[in-house]
């Protein structure tokens, strides 16, 4: 089952999205700030599949920090970003830099969690794919005797 | 007979004494600075010169429209009763009233023959007296020389007094300018330290109809447009008119006065072609003397006027006194003026810094307002999404439902708690104030809201007979409260909170620099000051600087606002709080706050008609 980390500076959101994503059959853990976040995404093994994160906490750049200390731990993390009204400009930077997409909390009439849901969803899928793509060339590679750089994924 | 056959009678040394007497005089004038005791040596080197027996120095009252007696020389004074004689020109009211009216000497050899004496002394035979003529030209009191020899006083005699009459009259112009000179000063600091605009402006016509010596003062502001005059204090008759009496610029001689950035000096109000009568203090056939100057800010451009002050005199019950104003009493109200000006100008700055940091402080907390707001509705959402996820199940469980019920119900609390925080931040500035006792109130917060019997002692000081101060009582308990509970929740395992109450004054000042409370304090009893310190672990230094500005918060709970609502409720009262303790021993908050003014406490503006 794939495992999620929460960040996000506030308790009663971690709290409401843990759950949320607990019932959906994720194994979630939690991160108080980015960098309690940094912290735990350096010491997971093996490494997170995705990780939920606010676009602010101690500063402003809090998202995009957990977003590169992501991606540098294992390339195939996926990163959906919270993000509060006004703060678009920064979500879309994140995507930019590789972020699999930007949620907004507060938009009306919508049912947040849901969204969350599905975007989930998607981004898994996307990571099984890109995976999945990976270990096709691997293979390839072996039958043709080329050398391929790197960690092979077949490796565990 | 002829004047110089008696003048070439007296031995040639009698010219000599004469000079004597003038220089001695003349020294006294730049020796002896107290008033009183200058026109004494004045009246006893007169009343020697001429070798009478008696004599008196009496100044006209032109509020009494008496002559009152002010210094006496000679002997049996102390069994005359009479201090005070009522001014008239009718027949028969003495010699000393004469002189008075007609403003010329009189000197007679024999009163008993003569129709104007009225009997003082029984043993008088001859009177001199003469006039003290101001720079006006206006009689302003006399000196009275008698004697028991009949025919005493020669030509020269009384010559000899006129000149002394003379230095007595500088004397007395000198004293008025001293005190005039000491009064503008007094009332430039009284302005300049007054942080309630209202009050300043009270505080400004009663000044001003108390150092021009008026019966009436009134102040009219400016419209924003430079139309119209709008009246804004009043020193007593045009009190019920205050905002609402209205001159277009232009209209009147008030109006006047706006429109051409010039002062205005009357005696015959109706006489002048720009009189309206709108809005006078008195009938005008009741005003004496009229005056108005413009009111300017910074240059005395037309640009940066103000307004008007404006002062009357009312006729006296005694007609033959006049009393209107002088050059001199002109040029006092455009000093005057000038000052009040500079004091406006000063105290809307204030007003404006104020705000602008009020604005500042709102726009932080609007921002972060909505950042927390959301997050708490977000995660209301959660609840709410979950719920409707129960619901769906054939299994409903109504124990899983109270529980997600439950944790909504906490989310709608806080969301409230920041509701009310909120508030307190809008309500701070909008303040109900009433003359207040700082220690009454102060000791009822305690009782009410202080936990007794916890971990956290208090001690609680308060200073005997503190002035009063305008207040509005639960903002300031709230402000209090808030600064207790901080103590209290820094020091959870146990401490002291100790409170003091005592005035702010230079020592105080001097004690703690930080505190920049300005108003007036070199007066005594112009300020209180309330403290709350503990023993708690401090402020960081670092923090210092941030410690009033909202969501500023070292705690996980809370948004922050406290210390910031409680700088706003103590900014409205026009205080000041400071924070003076070191980190490690403490946190030490002193709140300094502006006493009321003895004059303004509760009374009504005085009316001194008699």
């Amino acid at each position: 089952m794939y495992r999620i980390l929460v960040v996000d500076d506030e308790d009663e959101v971690r709290d409401a999205v843990g759950r949320r994503l607990r019932r959906e059959g994720y194994q979630v853990d939690q991160a108080g700030s980015h960098e309690e976040g940094v912290e735990a995404i350096r010491r997971a093994e093996p490494p997170y599949d995705l990780i939920v994160t606010d676009m602010v906490m101690e500063d402003p750049q809090s998202g995009v920090r957990i977003l590169e200390t992501a991606l540098s731990r294992d390339i195939f993390s996926e990163v959906i970003v919270l993000t509060a009204y006004g703060n678009v400009g920064n979500a879309v930077e994140c995507m930019r830099r590789g972020a699999f997409d930007y949620v907004e909390k507060n938009i009306p009439g919508v049912d947040v969690y849901e969204l969350l849901i599905l975007k989930i969803n998607q981004a898994m899928e996307r990571r099984r794919m890109s995976i999945q793509a990976l270990r096709r060339y691997a293979d390839i590679a072996r039958q043709e005797h080329i050398e391929m750089p790197g960690r092979n994924p077949t490796d565990g | 007979m002829s004047e110089s056959v008696e003048s070439t009678s007296k031995p040639l040394g009698a010219e000599a004494v004469d000079l004597e007497s003038f220089y001695r005089a003349s020294r006294f004038l730049s020796a002896i600075l107290d008033i009183d005791e200058l026109l004494k040596a004045i009246l006893e080197e007169g009343l020697d010169a001429v070798r009478g027996t008696r004599g008196f120095v009496a100044l006209v009252n032109r509020s009494t429209g008496s002559l009152d007696l002010r210094i006496t020389a000679g002997q049996g004074w102390d069994q005359h009763p009479v201090r005070a004689i009522p001014i008239t020109d009718r027949p028969g009211a003495g010699i000393t009233i004469w002189v008075v009216c007609q403003g010329v000497p009189y000197v007679t050899g024999d009163v008993r023959r003569d129709p104007h004496y009225i009997m003082f002394f029984p043993d008088v035979r001859s009177e001199l007296a003469v006039p003290l003529v101001n720079r006006d030209g206006r009689t302003i009191g006399v000196i009275n020389v008698e004697s028991e020899q009949i025919d005493a006083f020669s030509h020269r005699d009384l010559q000899l007094l006129l000149a002394l009459a003379n230095q007595a009259a500088i004397a007395i112009s000198m004293a008025n300018y001293r005190a005039r000179e000491a009064a503008l000063i007094e009332i430039g600091n009284e302005l300049s330290s007054s942080t309630d605009s209202d009050e300043l402006l009270r505080l400004v016509v009663k000044r001003s109809a108390s150092l021009l010596r008026a019966d009436d003062c009134s102040l009219f502001q400016l419209s924003p447009d430079g139309s119209r005059l709008i009246l804004r204090a009043s020193g007593q008759m045009l009190d019920h008119r205050v905002g609402t009496s209205t001159y277009q610029v232009g209209e009147g001689l008030t109006g006047w006065v706006a429109e051409h950035g010039a002062p205005v000096r009357l005696a015959n109000v109706r006489e002048d072609p720009r009189w309206r009568g709108l809005y006078p203090e008195l009938p005008p056939e009741a005003i004496e003397a009229y005056m108005a100057a413009p009111v300017f800010q910074r240059s005395g451009r037309k640009g940066d006027m103000w307004g008007v002050l404006r002062v009357v005199r009312r006729k006296p019950a005694n007609s033959i006194l006049r009393n209107d104003f002088t050059e001199r009493d002109e040029q006092l109200l455009t000093t005057l003026a000038r000052q009040v000006g500079a004091a406006l100008m000063q105290h809307a700055l204030m007003e404006r810094q104020v705000q602008m940091e009020r604005m500042a402080a709102w726009g932080e907390m609007s921002a972060r307002s909505a950042h927390m707001i959301g997050n708490k509705v977000f995660a209301l959402k959660g609840q709410l999404n979950e719920l409707e996820y129960l619901a769906s199940r054939p299994e409903f469980s109504p124990k899983e439902v109270v529980d997600v019920v439950e944790r909504a119900k906490q989310g709608v609390f806080r969301l409230e708690e920041i509701l009310n925080e909120f508030r307190d931040f809008l309500m701070a500035t909008h303040l109900d104030r009433k003359p207040t006792d700082l220690n009454e109130l102060l000791l009822n917060t305690v009782h009410e809201g202080f936990p007794k019997g916890g971990p956290v002692k208090l001690e609680v000081r308060t200073a005997e007979r503190l002035p009063l101060i305008a207040a509005d009582g639960g903002k300031l308990r709230r402000a209090i409260s808030e600064l207790l509970e901080n103590a209290v929740n820094h020091q959870l395992e146990g401490g002291e909170v100790h409170v003091v109450t005592g005035v702010w004054g230079p020592a105080e000042r001097e004690a703690y620099p930080q505190i920049p409370f300005r108003a007036g304090a070199e007066r005594e009893g112009a300020a209180v000051r309330l403290e709350v310190w503990d023993r708690g672990p401090g402020i960081p230094t670092e923090n210092k600087e941030r410690l009033f500005t909202p969501f500023f918060t070292t705690r996980s709970k809370g948004m922050g606002l406290g210390l910031s609502i409680v700088k706003g409720i103590v900014d409205a009262h026009q205080g000041v709080i400071g924070e003076v303790g070191r980190h490690g021993e403490g946190a030490h908050f002193i709140i300094v706050l502006p006493a009321l003014r003895p004059e303004s406490e509760g009374q009504p503006p005085q009316g001194q008609q008699p």
